[in-house]
């Protein structure tokens, strides 16, 4: 189990929410549940319900696509510090389009994403910084699928 | 030599020769051993070594990104023993039931060498015994020439066959390939381990289908298509082929595709997506079977059978890029469940 300092410190050196307010950053980390998956389990798979952003504590984590286990176009191994599986910030209803699984035990930080969009609708600023972080994201997934 | 597997869920074992893999003997077993590519390509089949003496067969395994080799961690598929060993494997290992064809060693010679495109050619293999698999399936080959297995998907689809064909398109650099189009390969031997994969085609699951495949990808489509239209299926389902090329010329198959829409009497759909240039017309000047479309293949899809997906098994197979796009789209605009997507790897 994380407490709600150790998280503060995670979530300040995840890039998604770097250059946040200790505020803002200390009422995220309060959002945020320890989750722990031991080597092989999977965090999520292709189709389930894209509901949650995760932040690696320790541990990697694979992407893959398909039904087997085929690298994705995007980053295919997350390690400490790094977020993942923002889709559940955006649009209606999202789903995966990929399989996040475990390559070792893994600690992460799990943050539903309509908690955390609903407490950037209270803290826009954060909320301006931090999507447009994932746009940028997005757009070097795309650039990087376009030149592989 | 013995092979001890600590699992998730338990422990097995089985026995493996030095010639080998340990994925191979394993199988060949009915252990249910995770992979994908059984080639070396993906890293599915990664295992830690806990005991005994275990080597790779290819030490620059692309698929060794996904291992910590300072934890003694392997490549099944690359991993040959000499003595007995245990492995742990990050996943449930079991003994599968009988009935689903279990993946032998075969040897067979090329024949009938095709030049279909100026990149892709089809050949057959004479093989030294029938070989059972689902449509959809794949086998890793190898040759004397050439350092390791290539995985490709079988086209045709019989029962039993003691004749297999496959489709290569010609990579920059790829060694197989280059062996297959440089050189006089009919009467060539082949050694092949196979059926592999689970992104089949069943017959039982009563759903109608949509393929959606890019270049040779169209290989494991073209089997489920002439499995289908042998057992009736058309009779009750309806089957959309959506197959992406860049121009006209890059087209092959399109005959074959033909004589099994005539033979499902309506119910497979054609559609060949081109992607450089626009169609010259909306039908296939030789095969009126055929539709012919512009644009990128799931970007065709999803126009042609947009309200239209329902109940429905969607396949892919093809270059990482487009099969990237047509999960997506057969997850978010189609809202196809993952159990009804099918994908092997491929490329």
């Amino acid at each position: 189990m994380i407490d709600a300092a150790e998280a503060q410190k995670v979530l300040e050196k995840a890039e998604l929410f770097s250059g946040l307010s200790n505020d803002s950053i200390a009422a995220i980390a309060k959002l945020a549940k320890t989750k722990n998956y031991e080597e092989g389990d999977d965090v999520y798979k292709l189709g389930d319900a894209a509901d949650a952003v995760f932040v690696v504590v320790s541990g990697r984590v694979r992407f893959s696509l398909g039904v087997g286990n085929r690298a994705s176009t995007a980053q295919s191994i997350m390690e400490a510090g790094e977020t993942f599986g923002w889709a559940a910030l955006t649009g209606e209803a999202p789903r995966r389009v990929a399989t996040a699984s475990c390559l070792e035990d893994t600690t992460m930080l799990e943050i539903s994403g309509s908690d955390l969009t609903g407490y950037f609708e209270t803290d826009t600023a954060s909320g301006y910084a931090v999507m447009r972080k994932l746009a940028d994201r997005i757009s070097r997934d795309l650039l990087s699928a376009l030149t592989t | 030599m013995k092979v001890t597997v600590q699992s998730k869920s338990g422990i097995q074992e089985f026995s493996a020769e030095t010639s080998d893999n340990l994925l191979y003997a394993g199988l060949k077993e009915g252990l249910s051993l995770p992979y994908e590519c059984a080639t070396g390509t993906c890293g599915t089949c990664r295992a830690r070594v806990m005991e005994g003496d275990v080597s790779l067969a290819w030490n620059e395994a692309p698929g060794l990104a996904y291992v910590k080799r300072s934890k003694n961690e392997v490549l099944l598929c690359q991993a040959h023993t000499a003595g007995d060993c245990t492995l742990r494997v990050p996943a449930k290992v079991e003994r599968m039931a009988d009935g689903a064809p279990r993946p032998e060693n075969f040897s067979g010679r090329i024949e009938n060498v095709r030049r279909l495109t100026h990149d892709v050619m089809d050949f057959e293999v004479a093989l030294d015994r029938p070989m059972s698999f689902h449509a959809g399936q794949f086998a890793a080959v190898t040759c004397q020439e050439v350092t390791g297995a290539r995985a490709y998907s079988m086209v045709n689809h019989e029962d039993a066959p003691d004749r297999l064909k496959f489709v290569v398109k010609r990579k920059p650099g790829g060694g197989f390939s280059d062996w297959l189009f440089d050189r006089q390969v009919d009467g060539k031997p082949l050694k092949l381990f196979g059926p592999l994969g689970r992104a089949t085609f069943r017959p039982e699951e009563n759903k109608d289908f949509v393929c959606i495949a890019g270049g040779s990808g169209i290989a494991g489509m073209v089997s489920i298509a002439t499995h289908a239209a042998r057992i009736g299926y058309f009779d009750q389902h309806k089957g959309h082929v959506f197959f992406g090329v860049r121009t006209m010329e890059d087209c092959f198959y399109a005959a074959e595709f033909a004589e099994i829409a005539r033979r499902a009497s309506g119910n497979l759909e054609v559609t060949i997506a081109l992607s450089n240039e626009d169609p010259p017309q909306d039908i296939h000047p030789e095969y009126p079977e055929i539709r012919l479309a512009g644009g990128f293949v799931h970007e065709v899809c999803s126009r042609a059978m947009a309200g239209r997906f329902g109940e429905i098994v969607g396949f892919v197979a093809g270059p990482p890029p487009m099969v990237d796009g047509a999960l997506r789209m057969l997850i978010m605009e189609a809202r196809l469940p993952a159990d009804c997507i099918r994908y092997d790897k491929f490329g």
